[in-house]
């Protein structure tokens, strides 16, 4: 897919603009539409799953990632290749735990929350971003990989940082290479 | 950048979701449409603000519409709008061949009764951009024939007008209702104030009509 070189490097800044906008407006209608902020949450999880399921198929036409034979590096082409591609970040990666199955993704810039100040009085259990969530574990689950994807901290909650903790669930075979493809 | 395939299946996922929790029936169609709509009319309003940032001021209608064809549909759909005609008096027709939205749906007639679901947003982000340069409108959409569609945008101008000519005439009843103890004079007094109100009527229009016009750019 080719761009125009010539273009104005505003024009790139506005059309992230739009789907940060609109995710904006349809955070805030399903806060019209919901009472409770957890039909809220899980709402936006099932809309990145849908989402996740078609992305993971337009990740892997413009990428070229080979196959992944383990846990960490599919995380980390997670954050340095599929963030930066669609968010133009790159958050880092850390481990959880020993069993290498558990792993954080850290955004110390979140640009979807870019023109949100703060999470609006009353719905302080909201997570804005969960649609993230959603598209990561739907573009795992389509590649023959079960994960849960939740928030772990999150800086409109008044965290320090917005951390995505990935759990990776037990494979039935840990021999068999899954691949990426 | 990949952000157009991102606001693509978000976007899909938006009307595939504001239909899904609701019924069916015609008064739950326009509901969810209005919905969409009404999203779409925030982010015009958002979005226009930062484009327009650094632009020059507009010169009349004109100027608006065609910058919404070049530069916004540029930046928004990666191309231009193929074709804008005009009545000269408010209407504008946009007609783009190759609908961004819709080519991945089909080309042709198929799926053409849920391609109104998929340009609601559109609609109201339009409206949004247009409202937030002072033009007050109502944008409507028409697909024959997919993937091209057409939007009409309508200039709300008249709006202020008849409601002052309207209000006008209420107020010289009122006072024609109040004079009943002038008997003789009465008729004449009628005639003589109903001249007055057709002219303060038309000085109104045409002050209104004028700041109206000239108002916004």
């Amino acid at each position: 897919m080719s761009r125009p070189t010539h273009r104005r490097p505003e024009y790139r800044k506005i059309n992230k603009d739009l789907f940060v906008l609109t995710y904006g407006a349809l955070v805030a209608q399903l806060c019209k539409d919901y009472e409770k902020d957890e039909d809220v949450n899980k709402y936006l999880d099932k809309m990145g799953y849908g989402i996740g399921t078609r992305l993971v198929e337009d990740f892997l036409a413009r990428s070229c990632v080979g196959r992944c034979h383990s846990y960490s590096e599919i995380t980390d082409i997670i954050a340095q290749v599929a963030f930066k591609m669609y968010l133009g970040i790159t958050p880092s990666v850390t481990c959880n735990n020993s069993s290498r199955n558990e792993f954080s993704l850290i955004l110390d810039k979140n640009p979807l929350v870019e023109f949100v100040e703060e999470l609006p009085a009353g719905r302080s259990s909201l997570c804005y971003c969960n649609l993230l969530c959603g598209i990561i574990r739907g573009a795992l689950e389509m590649v023959h990989l079960a994960a849960d994807v939740t928030f772990l901290q999150d800086r409109l909650k008044g965290d320090s940082v917005t951390e995505i903790g990935i759990t990776f669930l037990k494979k039935p075979e840990e021999k068999k290479y899954r691949r990426k493809k | 950048m990949a952000d157009e395939a991102l606001f693509l299946l978000l976007h899909n996922e938006m009307v595939s979701g504001v239909y899904k929790s609701a019924e069916q029936g015609e008064v739950e169609n326009g509901r969810c449409i209005t919905k969409l709509e009404n999203m779409g009319f925030r982010v015009g309003q958002g979005l226009i603000e930062r484009f327009t940032k650094d632009t020059a001021r507009f010169k009349d209608e004109l100027d608006i519409m065609k910058f919404i064809c070049k530069d916004f549909w540029t930046t928004v759909f990666k191309k231009q709008i193929d074709n804008l005609r005009t009545n000269h008096q408010g209407i504008y027709v946009l007609q783009d061949n190759k609908f961004r939205l819709l080519t991945q749906m089909s080309a042709g007639k198929q799926y053409l009764e849920h391609a109104s679901k998929y340009l609601a947003f559109t609609c109201g982000l339009i409206r949004g951009g247009l409202s937030n340069l002072g033009i007050k409108s109502i944008v409507t959409a028409e697909v024959s024939s997919m993937p091209a569609c057409k939007l009409n945008s309508h200039f709300l101008q008249m709006f202020l007008v008849i409601f002052f000519f309207r209000s006008s005439v209420f107020l010289f009843v009122f006072v024609f209702v109040n004079l009943e103890e002038i008997e003789n004079a009465k008729p004449i007094l009628l005639l003589s104030i109903l001249t007055f109100g057709v002219v303060i009527c038309s000085i109104l229009i045409f002050i209104f009509n004028y700041f109206l016009t000239h108002n916004g750019q």
